[in-house]
């Protein structure tokens, strides 16, 4: 168990190094701290953002022409004649005119900081892109919203399908969900270099994402519930508080939209710390040491992983306790988010080691570590959105984009689904990155010179 | 089956950039034997000794240890090699006793028997007080020291020694060389590189001199010292504005004076029974109208054979 040995050895010298280990310890914290002050403490918090809705919702969908296959058995069992537009507009539309209008007036117009008062958005209706446009230019709008004309018939298949598996979990037989839903998309439109933007951005993409989940839940719960089926057994991901929290008595500050990304950008340091790390090896010629050994290079690989693994868990774990402490509100079971949050980190972690392995493979001491890892690290956390949500397709599939938007997810909006795929990336993105690190750190630091 | 236990073929080293820092060097270092690599800094010798155990790519050639070509990551250099490098090379954070316990493991010695051998090494390096100790509050003999204790926990069959004891206080040196020449004795091989001559002397049965990446002679440091001529070496420093050059020329002319050259800014006398002849060189300085000011009296050394082979002390050289 040579890994061991140098994980340890790693270990020790880590802690015996107070001054490095509260310099590391401090930095991501003092972050937390700086961006709670700033969107908070001491300062006008809770902006609202004006939004320009472009609202093209035909609320035309496939129930205008046909029926969905457990309809009649809910008929049945309520003793009702009801049709799948009059169902659709009692179960979800709730007095709104399609799934557009629901969404504007119910939901974004509705949605307020923990304050119960501060709206977090100001609905500014336009007719055309090019108002909208305007808008934005002018500063009278952070973003436009186009709602696309589709976007019914989009919720009704949620609706649908989310009916059709809730049955199904009661043992209740029933045909597939109906064929001809549309996949709608909704745009977000602005300045793409204006804060506001950014902020209004992140959270119109996490309202549009719950608004569609949350409809559905409801719905089949609705459903569930109507028909005496008591609670679901299953699917127990869907059922969350975006509903509480998308609603009108929210409990979301401005804060609580960017402390997952601060705790992402905190775990992005690791990579600067194993960069430093290797470089002082190299430079104090211990490598040298450690090559002559019968150490293989996977030992020293694994042994430096699980090292700064150990301290990612440690970093991850204060950060969430200072986040929660300065006041960051987080969604859903504690129980099964925290723990969540906390492995989500951890693959963050391992990409910012990997990251670390491969600046490390380039750099001959420490003062260029820093430097490079600097160079690196802060444009990177940007790019991928740590902060906000830039939406960039060049880093859409970095590890820490997905370990950012899982962390969002999870910690925002309680969308586990959402969450849990951000996260599958994010490993998957977090090994690749791995073995490119092991390879570039054994080919320019571990063969002969 | 070659009687060497490590043998060089041809090795060159031709750094990015061009230049060339060992040219050709075949040698074969005997089982049980001390084998010196002596030149001046930047002579090769470091060199030599990292492409031997596979941390440098020679450009050319290759070194065979037990019949294997080492190569990188070779097992026959994790079996049978131990490298005490010229920089103490140890983790500051560990103290001693984690360093030499961190390598055992590393090696895969049986945790008994490593543990067993970290207490006798930091006992006989006169390291026991400091067992518990952060190597980074040790002084730099005592990091000397341990350097050496590092690379011999596993006891491996072959030892290289770069340099180990340059900046030394003279006891400290004295422990290392005397824990050093007792190393053959329990089986060790041991290759030394120094631009230390007494160093170079003290503990090689064989010594190659190597200078600009060439080995100039390699052969026992008796023999080496025997070859740049008979007698003693007297050397005389002459009060300032002496006129060096005429006086060597003048001391050259005397009969039974084998040499006399100017080096150091002393005039280097070889000549028999040098200490019987004091008086009478005295003598003959004063008649010229000079003084000596300082004697310095010894038998020949490697600097001498250094000295005849380049034309160059040691010190000159390795400045250079």
């Amino acid at each position: 168990m040579k890994f061991v040995d140098v994980m340890m050895k790693g270990l020790k010298g880590t802690f015996r190094d107070r001054k490095g280990l509260a310099f590391m310890l401090l930095f991501p914290v003092m972050f937390m701290f700086i961006f709670r002050v700033s969107f908070g403490w001491g300062m006008p918090e809770n902006s609202t953002y004006d939004i320009a809705v472009l609202d093209q919702d035909t609320g035309e969908g496939p129930w205008d022409t046909a029926s969905p296959a457990w309809l009649p058995a809910f008929n049945t069992a309520m003793g009702t004649n009801m049709t799948a537009p009059g169902f659709f507009a009692e179960f979800v539309l709730n007095g709104t005119a399609d799934a557009g209008d629901q969404y504007v007036t119910q939901v974004l117009a509705k949605a307020r900081y923990d304050d119960g008062k501060t709206v977090l958005f100001k609905i500014r209706n336009v007719t055309t892109y090019d108002e909208g446009q305007e808008m934005v230019r002018k500063g009278d709008a952070s973003a436009v919203l186009i709602i696309p004309a589709n976007f019914t018939s989009a919720v009704q298949g949620a609706v649908d399908s989310a009916i059709v598996k809730e049955l199904r979990a009661h043992s209740i037989a029933v045909p597939d969900p109906l064929e001809g839903y549309a996949n709608a998309t909704v745009d977000i439109a602005g300045v793409s270099g204006s804060m506001d933007y950014a902020f209004a951005n992140g959270m119109l993409q996490g309202y549009t994402g719950a608004y569609v989940q949350m409809m559905a839940t409801y719905t089949r719960h609705a459903v569930a519930g109507a028909m005496g089926l008591g609670p679901a057994p299953v699917e127990g991901s869907e059922i969350g508080v975006a509903w509480v929290s998308m609603g009108d008595t929210g409990d979301f500050t401005a804060f609580d939209w960017i402390g997952p990304g601060i705790m992402v950008f905190g775990l992005m340091m690791t990579a600067q710390w194993v960069t430093g790390s290797l470089s002082t090896e190299v430079k104090d010629r211990t490598i040298n040491r450690l090559r002559l050994t019968k150490m293989t290079a996977l030992d020293l690989m694994l042994g430096e992983t699980l090292r700064w693994m150990v301290m990612g868990v440690i970093v991850t774990v204060l950060l969430f306790v200072v986040a929660i402490g300065v006041g960051l509100h987080y969604a859903g079971d504690p129980a099964v988010n925290v723990p969540l949050a906390i492995i989500n980190g951890l693959l963050i972690v391992l990409a910012s080691i990997a990251l670390g392995l491969i600046l490390a493979a380039f750099v001959n001491n420490p003062d260029q570590a820093t430097g490079l890892a600097t160079l690196i690290i802060v444009p990177m956390t940007f790019f991928t959105g740590v902060f906000f949500d830039l939406n960039l397709a060049a880093t859409r599939y970095f590890p820490w984009t997905q370990g950012a938007t899982a962390m969002r997810q999870m910690l925002i909006f309680d969308n586990m689904d959402e969450a849990l795929t951000a996260m599958a990336l994010c490993f998957v993105g977090a090994m690749v990155l791995f073995a490119i690190g092991v390879l570039a750190f054994h080919f320019k630091r571990l063969r002969s010179g | 089956m070659s009687d060497f236990i490590i043998e060089t073929q041809h090795l060159k080293m031709i750094y990015p950039g061009g230049k060339e820092a060992v040219k050709d060097l075949s040698i074969g270092v005997k089982k049980g034997e001390v084998f010196g690599f002596l030149g001046p800094n930047g002579a090769g010798k470091s060199t030599s000794l990292n492409m031997m155990v596979g941390l440098l790519r020679p450009t050319k050639g290759r070194t065979i240890i037990g019949g294997e070509e080492v190569k990188p990551w070779s097992p026959v250099v994790k079996e049978k090699l131990g490298i005490c490098p010229q920089e103490t090379v140890l983790w500051e954070d560990l103290t001693c006793y984690e360093n030499l316990m961190l390598l055992s493991n590393l090696y895969e010695v049986p945790k008994e028997t490593g543990q067993a051998r970290a207490e006798k090494l930091l006992e006989d390096l006169l390291l026991t007080e400091k067992r518990d100790e952060l190597a980074k509050r040790l002084s730099g003999g005592m990091k000397r020291r341990l350097n050496l204790a590092m690379s011999i926990v596993h006891e491996p069959e072959i030892l290289l020694l770069d340099e180990p004891s340059p900046g030394l206080d003279p006891q400290t040196r004295r422990v290392l060389w005397d824990y050093i020449a007792g190393l053959p004795k329990k089986g060790h091989t041991l290759i030394l590189t120094t631009h230390d001559m007494d160093e170079a002397d003290y503990l090689s049965d064989r010594v190659a001199i190597i200078d600009n990446g060439e080995l100039l002679v390699l052969d026992s440091p008796h023999r080496l010292k025997a070859s740049v001529g008979e007698g003693d070496v007297l050397e005389l420093a002459f009060e300032e504005g002496a006129d060096l050059e005429h006086a060597a020329a003048d001391f050259s002319r005397k009969p039974d004076i084998i040499s006399a050259k100017v080096s150091g800014g002393r005039v280097v006398i070889r000549c028999k029974n040098a200490m019987s002849r004091l008086p009478e060189l005295f003598d003959f300085v004063r008649s010229h109208d000079s003084e000596i000011i300082d004697v310095r009296y010894r038998g020949n050394t490697l600097e001498d054979v250094f000295i005849s082979l380049t034309g160059r002390a040691l010190r000159e050289a390795g400045s250079e």
